[in-house]
Formats: structure tokens, C-alpha cells, sequence
């Protein structure tokens, strides 16, 4: 540390003349520039700044830990982890007290409100900027600080990598019964309505309206939708009931909905407490396109099963449902196997046993997926995630993450670096007690 | 060094040693009586691995009872009358039980129930039970027989009902103790049953009605390669319902039937053909880690440890009263001494497993004492003051002491690993490394508890008043270790020296562990980095050891911030190591425990006067602060030649 980055920095303390060194790290030369750059990057080179954001960082991992609670996982990455920033509720203090100190905090205490937080962005980009002013301001390449320069160029390749995960990761779920098949992703975070035609009996016309473009409202036309569809009333989470809570005020006149209600519930929580996959759901109303007339207004949701609307003398199956990829390749369900310790209902193994077969390639080949053992195939890696209940079938999760490979040389580069960096403190202290 | 002086040490670890010994050499049967230490051997298969009898009943027993012996003050077996209550072993209890149901037993001929009724095992010490029951107070024993629950058994299922019906969370003491002791009678029940054709019977009316089958030890191994293990009831049902014999079974009975009808010399010799049968079926490897573990059992090695770190203790803290070289010394042996039998019990566990030494919470505990002890004991080897025996000692009897608390939870502490788990290579690598971490974080907050201690001793040095002539011995003695507890600017540096090269060692560990994690989490399931709430654990890890190290780079603390950082991070590890699993969120959510959080929260409480003393100016914790400038003479109430340091800021932790 030197003396001129210290006055630098906005601390309180005045920067004693002859600070002591601490005996760990050398004090390193600064480069000579134009002064008011040189006096910015100083400020932000501090290692004052450093500090105060590890702070910040420490609670936003904290809070974004207790959140979890309450909202999924899921959730809580895109609240808190990857935005700019983020209203923490206060509720969730309390609850740590709850559950940590239930003595003291007493029983259903709640505390609206909420407070605003940096997130995960960008904390993370000053983090970035810290680091890279430090280097730019104090660089200077010799032995003593490579382990420096290597662990932190490690670590800016692992801030890179959740970065780029954020951005171009792409995680969906393939769900195939004993026996059947799958050629398509469903995504967990997006809805779709889909539209089918199932005329064909070969091939079914499927065309789907965006939930993006259902949450925002209004009427939704396309020449590929048989008719148009218009939103009364999205949920971004609801529960299906079995009835209709006021059947005097119910927005559905047609299809299920006129029999099931819907209860909505906070989104990011789930409908489920284990599981906090969000079931969207909406009342839509279809018109015909020539006549104009209403169709009728439906209940959808993706518990639902698809519904018969009958447009311009054709029937369609409607279903609103977890947005979906065709993927080129098919994948075959073979066998799944669920196998328990002797005696017990303790899972020892699951393993799917499937079939991948790709027209476009011409592949075709069985692969076995079971815990800690993917397949990989045309950049998109398959995990035995989970199952449906019975063992009827399995659910795969699909993750396409282009940047998977910098993980890999970030640990590399910051193990180096530690290794080199402490090694040679190490290795002086060894001397200096020897000597003495 | 004189005579004493010098034996001293070697004398403290020789006897150590011979305790040690006498632990681990193994008994044998009395002769003419039944072999139930040979009995003790015999593989079975509960919670789905091969495991020795002997831990089936040592686990059984620890249940019902909180002991992995019993006593009793009549021998079932004799019909004298009382005897004065002799610890007998877990495995003559369970004989007793396995062979408490009618196939053993004619209940027209006996007088009262089998002699397993009558063994005072069930421990039942809350005042609403025992009145419901009726039963006589039993201070400090509080364990009764079936015989003694039966007559108001009613009353109690029906209380138990209710309880039972209650959402868990709104549940009181009591209603936890009533649904507690149902599951000790039924699990009692169940290794009674499991002897009789009924329960075989009783299994497939479940099954086929759908409902989940009621899991059994199993006693009875498959005849033939690639066959089930069974129970004897469900090989005689077979027998019975299919005409399918079974050599096995028939051996297995015999050995029970000679048991129940009191006959040494049958029992041994049916012992004898059923050990020929299972030497002929069961692999060698399952036989001998089967003998292994019933060693290991009642070596106990780490509740002889969990002594032995006791006793070390206290030598290191009355070293600091006097006589210190010796005492010191003979602290450092027996240091020694005993992290070679907590090495030796890693590595027993690591062969009964065939697994890296982590493979549970239980398994983290046991390994994070004995990397503290390591790490405590070089630094002793390298510092030669004291503190690092007394952070060795005291981390392993803390550690073990949790561990001991974990297995009341679940005794089987070799449990089977959940399917995600199963891969020895992320065991080996992933988890030891945090697991290093966890162990030197920990370690620098104990070294940063005893520094902040040593400096509010000094401050009490110093503000006493000087001993008036030839005062109180006792008095004398006390002033003496202040006045080895006071912090000189060497002890400060040396202090300052081991705070940073633990913490450097922990980032590194923490780091590599964190970052492996995250790729078995890319190799398992896609995501390098998923904000799982363990995994944010580990990170705030991380973060914390980066910020005490950049803190002191940037000279905002100097070894006493650090000492306070180091402290807090005792914090953090602890929420990491047991606060996220208590949430009950995510990926590595094992499950919530009521001791665990209040533990946890005893923990932060404990640290939390050492934070707050840490934080105290200079001149109220510890009495000195370094002289104004460099070559200034020492103000008088510095202690000798202070080291040339400048006077650094009074703001918050900023001082050396």
C-alpha cells in the first residue's frame, strides 16, 4: 500500500507519513500518467474499496440465502445474483431470527417493507473495475507479485463466467414416460398458449403465443392463429381449484373454467413448498377472426389439461404450457431404474437408460444416465435430475452453457496463483526462522 | 532440565499409551459361558449395509436407551434375585429381544412376559410421561421395562395419538417425548417381529395394499449369489407358505433357540455351525469388515480421544501457572499421542467404508477435529508457547464433542450416502478440500479468541496492584500467569505471524474447495454455480478470508483487527457448516434439527464477548498502545522495549 492510493481513497483516516508496511505485502510502484486519470483510477484502485464491496457482497449472498426460503432458487439468481439491484424484505431478517434466535423473536412476527440493495451485477462489475484499476495503477511484473496477477486474472475469468452463464445458459427439462419418446425442452421460467391443429393425422400445426406477450395484455392476432386471442386476467403463480370460488363474477364461459377457479398465489413461490415451479395460468378470451364473434373465455394453465375450441369449423386443442424447444434429435425412454439399499427406501442409484436418435446426423445409440455420469451430445448436456413418481418415467435436465470450460481454467489460474503467492511468503518466513 | 522434568512428559504419554492399549486389545469370552462377543461379529444388513451385529444392537440399544450398555439390577437369566447392576453389552440386550417373541418362548410355561420385558432399557425422564404411566421417579437412572409401560400402555397410545396428530411445529415437550418413545416401542417391536413368519405376512398385506413396507434389519443371508438377504421370519414363512428350505435360517434359529433356552454349551456350538454357514455364503471382505467394525465398537476411539483432548487441555492451561517447560511438553505429547488414535479412527472408518474420510455431517466433524488438532500442534511445534496446544486441545474436544451429538441423532454413523453422493473421486477432492477450509477458519478464530483473552489479561495485569511483599502463595501463583498471559510486542508479532499465514491457508483451501464444487456441480448437473444456499455458504467463506486479507493489506487492521476478523469468521463458517442446512432450502438441505440451530446459536453467543472486546480502544483492552513515533522513548506504562511502531488511528479496529 502506498502512501498516495491512500489519500486517494475516500477514507476517514488520514494516511500517516511513515505507515508500516505490513510485513506481507510489498509496497508496489505507480505509474506515472495524466493526473486527473491517474487520480480516478487511484480512488478506484483503493483496496479500502475492495473491502467495503467484499462487504456488501457478503450480505448480498446472505440475503440472497435467506430468500430462498421463500422464493425458488431460480428466483432469487435473477432477483438478487443477476440484476443491478434489488428491494430486500425485511421479513426475511426476521425470519433468520425466527428460526435462529425463536426465543427472543416472538411468533408471527411480521415486518413489511422492504430495502434497496445493490445486486449481484453490480457489485460484481465494481468488483471487476476494482481489480482491474488496481492492476493498471500498481502493475509491474516480477516474481514477488505474479501469484498476484494470476489468481486475480483467475478470478476475473470466473466473474467473466457468470456473467456469461447469465446471459447465454440456457436450462430446460426433458420429462420421457418408460417406453416413450421426446423430441423437445420444456422451460420452467416461460409459458406459452399453444395452438394445435390436430388435423393431420401425421403431423400436428402447432402454433404459440409468447406468455411475455399474454402478461402484457391486450389482443394478440397473427394470419397463423386460427383466431384472436385477448388476455382478461394473467397469473404469474396461481393454484388450480376444484371449484369456482364466486361462480357469479367468473370471467370463463367456456371449457374448464367454468367448472375449476384459480387462486393466485406470489409469484417466485411455487405452487408446491418442495418443488417452487411457478404454474402460471390466465382467463383468455378467443374471437373468430372473420366474424368476430366471441369464441368464448377459457381458463388456462399449465395444470391444465389441453382444452377443444372450435374456430372457423375446426377443432383446436388449446393449452397454455411450459415453453418448449424442438430439438432435431429424439430421445427414447428405455429403461429407468431406481435402486435402493437393501432393505430400505434409501435411493442408491437412478439410471436412465435411452435412446438418441438424430435423422440429420444419422446418429442412433443408447447411452446410460445416472447420477454423476451426463450424456453430451451437439453441445447440450443431459443429467438424470429427477423422476415421476412410481418410476414411470424420468426427467432429464437439458443445459446448454456455452462458457462451461472457464470454471475449469479460472480454478486453475487461482490455485496457481494462491499457491505461488503464499508459497512465497512461505517460504520467506521458513528462512527468516531459520536465520534466527 | 532436571530428573522430573525431564520424565515428566514421557511418563504422561506412557500411561496415556497403556490406556490406550488396554482399549484397543480385544477380550475374549469367558470360557464355558456363551461366546457373545463371537455372536457379536456376525454380519447382518440394516440400513441397507453389511454391518456386525454388534452395532445392529449397539445402535438399537443407543435408541431406546441413550447407552450402548445396559444394566440391570436382576439377571434375567438367573433367577437369584437381584444382582448388583453390571454394565452388560448391547448384544446379550438384543438376544434377549430377538428371542422375546412366542417361537422362543412358551408363555404358558414362563411366569410373565419373555425376560427382554423386563430389562429396564426405555429411557423416559419427562415428569408427564413418567405420571402417565404411573412408573416410581428414577433419578438419575430414568430407564424402565415394557413390563413397567404395559398397564397404562392405553392411556398412553391414546395421548399419543393426539400428539401425533398435531402439526410437528405446534407440538410441545411432551407431545415430542409421547411420539419419541411410540417409535422406541415400535422399533423394539420390530426387532421382536422380524423373528416371526407373521411379520412376513404382515409385509406383503402392505404391499399389496400399496403402502410402504416396514424396513427390517435382516438377519438371514441369501444362500446362493446374487439372492436377498431376509429375515428369519420371512425365511420361515417360506418354509412354511412354499416349502422352500433354508440351511441358513435353520442355523440362524438354532443359534437364537439355544439363547433363549440358556444353554451354553448348545448356544456355542449352534454358534459354531451357523459362523461355518456364513464363512461358506458371505464374502470374505463383508465377514472381516464385519469383525473390524465390532473392534472399532469397543475401541471407542473417539470417545477416548474426546478425553484425552480434555486432559490435554488442562495440561497446557495449568502450564501456564507454573512449571511450565515440562507440563508443556508432556500437553504436546499427549497431543500427539492422541491425534495418532484419532488418525488411527479416520482411517478404521475409511476401510469399514471404503471411502474417502468424508462421507456425512458426522464424518466433517470427526475430520475438521483432527485437522484443528494438526494445525494447532504444528503451530505449538513451531511457536513452542502454549497456545497452540491449547487450540489443538480444545478444537478436538469441541469437535468431538459435536460429533457426539450428531450421532445421537443417528447412531449409524456409517450410514449409506444418498445416490448423489456416491462417487469417491468429488468425496476426495470437493469435500476434504472445504472441509481444510472450514479447519483453518476455525482455527484462526480460536487463535484470535485466546489472542483478544490475552490482551483483556494484560489490561487486568496492569490495573492490579502491584504484591505487596510476600503475599498469599495462591496469589502469587495467579499474578505469575498474568503475567505470562500478557501480550509483549513479540507475542503480538508472533501472534500477528500465525493469524495471517492460517487465514492464507484458509482462503486457498476454501477457494479450491468451492470452485471444485461448483465443477462436480458442472460434471453432475449442468451448472457450475447455482446460488444454492450451501454453496452460498462456502462463497461467503471465501469472501470473508479475501476481506481480512485485503483489510490488512490496505492497513485498515493490523493483527487485533485481524484477531477480530478471524473471530467473526468463526461466525460465518458456523452458518455455513450448519445455518443453511436449517433453512430448508436447497440442494444439500440434510434435514432441520431444533439442537442444531440452538447449538448454533449458543455457538455465535460464545463468540460474540471476544468480538466485542476485540472491538475496545487499545487503552481499554489491553492498557498499552505501540509509542508516538518511531525511536520515541516508551511512554512508562509500556511494557519493555515495545517494538518501533507508529501510532496508528483510534478508529474501530485499527490497531496492532
Amino acid at each position: 500500500m502506498t502512501k498516495s492510493s491512500i489519500q486517494a481513497a475516500p477514507a476517514p483516516a488520514p494516511a500517516p507519513a511513515a505507515r508500516a508496511t505490513p510485513p506481507a505485502e510489498p509496497g508496489p510502484a505507480v505509474r506515472r500518467g495524466p493526473r486527473p486519470v491517474r487520480g480516478a483510477l487511484l480512488s478506484l484502485a483503493s483496496l479500502r474499496l475492495t473491502v467495503a464491496l467484499f462487504v456488501l457482497a457478503l450480505f448480498l449472498v446472505f440475503v440472497g440465502t435467506l430468500a430462498q426460503v421463500f422464493s425458488s432458487n431460480q428466483a432469487v439468481t435473477l432477483q438478487y445474483f443477476r440484476s443491478f439491484y434489488v428491494r430486500v424484505p425485511w421479513q426475511l431478517l426476521v425470519h433468520f431470527g425466527r428460526v435462529f434466535f425463536g426465543d427472543w423473536v416472538p411468533a408471527g412476527t411480521q415486518v413489511g417493507g422492504t430495502f434497496p440493495y445493490p445486486g449481484g451485477w453490480t457489485i460484481g462489475a465494481l468488483l471487476l473495475v476494482n481489480l482491474l484499476a488496481a492492476h493498471a495503477v500498481r502493475f509491474k511484473l516480477s516474481w514477488k507479485r505474479s501469484g498476484v496477477l494470476v489468481l486475480h486474472a483467475g478470478l476475473v475469468v470466473l466473474m467473466l463466467n457468470e456473467l456469461a452463464t447469465g446471459l447465454f445458459a440456457v436450462e430446460g427439462s426433458m420429462t420421457i414416460e418408460q417406453g416413450g419418446f421426446s423430441d423437445y425442452v420444456e422451460h420452467h421460467n416461460a409459458v406459452e398458449l399453444a395452438v394445435v391443429d390436430p388435423s393431420d393425422p401425421k403431423v400436428d400445426d402447432v402454433v404459440v403465443v409468447s406468455g411475455r406477450a399474454l402478461r402484457r395484455g391486450g389482443t394478440v392476432g397473427h394470419a397463423d392463429l386460427p383466431f384472436d386471442v385477448s388476455t382478461e386476467r394473467y397469473f404469474p403463480n396461481a393454484r388450480v381449484l376444484d371449484s369456482v370460488p364466486d361462480p357469479a363474477a367468473n370471467p370463463a364461459t367456456a371449457g374448464s373454467g367454468k367448472d375449476l377457479g384459480v387462486q393466485p398465489l406470489p409469484e417466485g413461490a411455487g405452487v408446491e413448498a418442495d418443488q417452487k415451479v411457478d404454474a402460471p395460468a390466465a382467463y383468455l378470451t378467443f374471437t373468430d377472426k372473420k366474424t368476430g364473434a366471441k369464441i368464448g373465455t377459457y381458463l388456462t394453465s399449465v395444470l391444465l389439461k389441453p382444452q377443444p375450441v372450435s374456430a372457423g369449423g375446426k377443432e383446436y386443442k388449446v393449452a397454455l404450457r411450459f415453453a418448449r424447444t424442438y430439438k432435431p434429435y429424439t430421445v427414447q425412454l428405455l429403461k429407468f431404474d431406481h435402486k435402493k439399499y437393501t432393505g430400505t427406501s434409501t435411493p442408491k442409484d437412478f439410471r436412465s437408460t435411452v435412446r438418441l436418435t438424430d435423422a440429420f446426423r444419422g446418429e442412433d445409440r443408447r447411452a446410460e444416465i445416472y447420477m454423476n455420469h451426463p450424456l453430451v451430445y451437439r453441445g447440450e448436456t443431459f443429467y438424470q435430475i429427477s423422476f415421476l413418481a412410481g418410476d414411470r418415467g424420468t426427467i432429464l435436465q437439458v443445459v446448454q452453457n456455452p462458457s462451461w470450460a472457464l470454471p475449469y481454467l479460472s480454478c486453475a489460474l487461482v490455485t496457481l496463483g494462491m499457491a505461488v503467492h503464499f508459497g512465497i511468503h512461505l517460504n520467506g518466513f521458513l528462512r527468516r526462522r531459520a536465520a534466527a | 532440565m532436571n530428573g522430573p522434568s525431564r520424565y515428566f512428559p514421557w511418563l504422561v504419554v506412557a500411561a496415556a499409551a497403556l490406556c490406550v492399549g488396554i482399549a484397543a486389545s480385544r477380550p475374549g469370552d469367558e470360557p464355558g459361558a456363551m461366546r457373545l462377543q463371537e455372536f457379536a461379529e456376525i454380519p447382518v444388513v440394516a440400513d441397507g449395509r453389511v454391518k456386525p451385529i454388534d452395532t445392529l444392537a449397539r445402535n438399537s440399544l443407543f435408541i431406546l436407551s441413550n447407552r450402548q450398555t445396559f444394566k440391570d439390577f436382576s439377571d434375567p437369566k438367573d433367577g437369584r434375585g437381584p444382582v448388583v447392576g453390571e454394565a452388560q453389552p448391547a448384544v446379550k440386550w438384543l438376544l434377549e429381544t430377538m428371542t422375546a417373541g412366542d417361537l422362543f418362548h412358551d408363555p404358558e410355561k414362563e411366569k410373565g412376559g419373555p425376560p427382554a420385558e423386563k430389562l429396564k432399557v426405555f429411557r423416559v425422564e419427562n415428569d408427564q410421561l413418567i405420571g402417565l404411566f404411573d412408573l416410581p421417579p428414577r433419578p438419575e437412572f430414568w430407564r424402565y421395562s415394557l413390563e413397567e409401560l404395559q398397564p397404562k400402555y392405553k392411556d398412553f397410545a391414546e395421548r399419543e395419538r393426539q400428539a401425533e396428530a398435531r402439526d410437528p411445529n405446534d407440538r410441545d415437550l411432551t407431545d415430542h417425548k409421547l411420539v419419541e418413545l411410540k417409535r422406541h416401542l415400535e422399533l423394539y417391536q420390530t426387532l421382536v417381529l422380524m423373528q416371526s413368519p407373521e411379520l412376513a405376512l404382515m409385509q406383503r398385506l402392505a404391499e399389496s395394499r400399496g403402502q410402504p413396507r416396514l424396513e427390517t434389519p435382516l438377519t438371514v443371508p441369501p444362500a446362493a449369489k446374487g439372492g436377498e438377504w431376509r429375515t428369519l421370519g420371512e425365511a420361515l414363512y417360506q418354509l412354511r407358505e412354499e416349502g422352500q428350505d433354508d440351511p441358513g435360517a435353520r442355523a440362524f434359529a438354532g443359534v437364537l433357540v439355544a439363547y433363549a433356552g440358556s444353554n451354553p454349551k448348545e448356544f456355542n456350538e449352534a454358534l459354531d455351525r451357523y459362523k461355518a454357514y456364513v464363512a461358506k455364503v458371505v464374502p470374505e471382505g463383508d465377514r472381516e469388515t464385519a469383525r473390524f467394525e465390532t473392534w472399532f465398537n469397543r475401541f471407542a476411539p473417539f470417545d477416548l480421544c474426546s478425553i484425552l483432548y480434555v486432559v490435554v487441555f488442562l495440561l497446557a492451561a495449568v502450564s501456564w501457572a507454573g512449571w511450565s517447560r515440562p507440563l508443556n511438553r508432556a500437553a504436546f505429547g499427549l497431543g500427539a499421542l492422541t491425534l495418532a488414535v484419532h488418525t488411527i479412527a479416520i482411517v478404521s472408518r475409511m476401510y469399514i467404508q471404503g471411502r474417502p474420510p468424508i462421507t456425512n455431517l458426522y464424518s466433517t466433524a470427526v475430520f475438521i477435529g483432527w485437522g484443528c488438532v494438526l494445525t494447532g500442534l504444528i503451530l505449538e511445534h513451531l511457536y513452542k508457547n502454549g497456545l497452540g496446544n491449547a487450540v489443538a486441545a480444545l478444537c478436538g474436544a469441541l469437535t468431538l464433542r459435536l460429533a457426539g451429538t450428531l450421532a445421537e441423532n443417528k447412531p449409524d454413523t456409517l450410514e449409506m450416502m444418498q445416490a448423489v453422493l456416491d462417487t469417491n473421486f468429488w468425496l476426495a477432492t470437493h469435500v476434504t478440500s472445504i472441509n481444510v477450509g472450514y479447519v483453518a477458519t476455525f482455527v484462526a478464530g480460536a487463535v484470535g479468541c485466546l489472542f483478544i483473552l490475552r490482551g483483556a489479561l494484560t489490561q487486568l495485569n496492569r490495573s492490579l496492584p502491584a504484591p505487596a511483599g510476600a503475599g498469599n502463595a495462591v496469589v502469587a501463583k495467579l499474578r505469575e500467569m498474568l503475567d505470562r498471559a500478557t501480550l509483549t510486542p513479540e507475542a503480538v508479532r508472533q501472534l500477528g505471524q500465525m493469524l495471517y499465514g492460517v487465514v492464507c491457508f484458509a482462503t486457498l483451501f476454501s477457494f479450491v474447495g468451492t470452485v471444485l464444487g461448483g465443477i462436480w456441480g458442472d460434471y453432475s448437473w449442468g451448472r457450475f454455480w447455482g446460488w444454492d444456499p450451501k454453496e452460498n455458504g462456502a462463497l461467503m467463506i471465501v469472501i470473508w478470508n479475501a476481506l481480512a486479507l485485503h483489510a490488512r493489506w490496505a492497513g485498515m487492521v493490523k493483527v487485533r483487527g485481524m484477531a477480530v476478523l478471524a473471530v467473526f469468521g468463526n461466525l460465518i463458517t458456523a452458518w455455513s457448516y450448519f445455518g443453511t442446512n436449517q433453512l430448508g432450502a436447497g440442494l444439500h438441505s440434510y434435514g432441520f434439527s431444533k439442537e442444531l440451530s440452538d447449538g448454533l446459536r449458543h455457538f455465535w453467543l460464545t463468540q460474540a464477548p471476544f468480538i466485542l472486546f476485540g472491538l475496545l480502544p487499545l487503552q481499554i483492552w489491553r492498557g498499552w498502545t505501540p509509542p508516538e513515533r518511531p525511536g520515541a522513548p516508551a511512554p512508562a506504562e509500556s511494557p519493555p522495549q515495545p517494538r518501533k511502531l507508529p501510532k496508528v488511528p483510534a478508529t474501530a479496529i485499527t490497531a496492532r
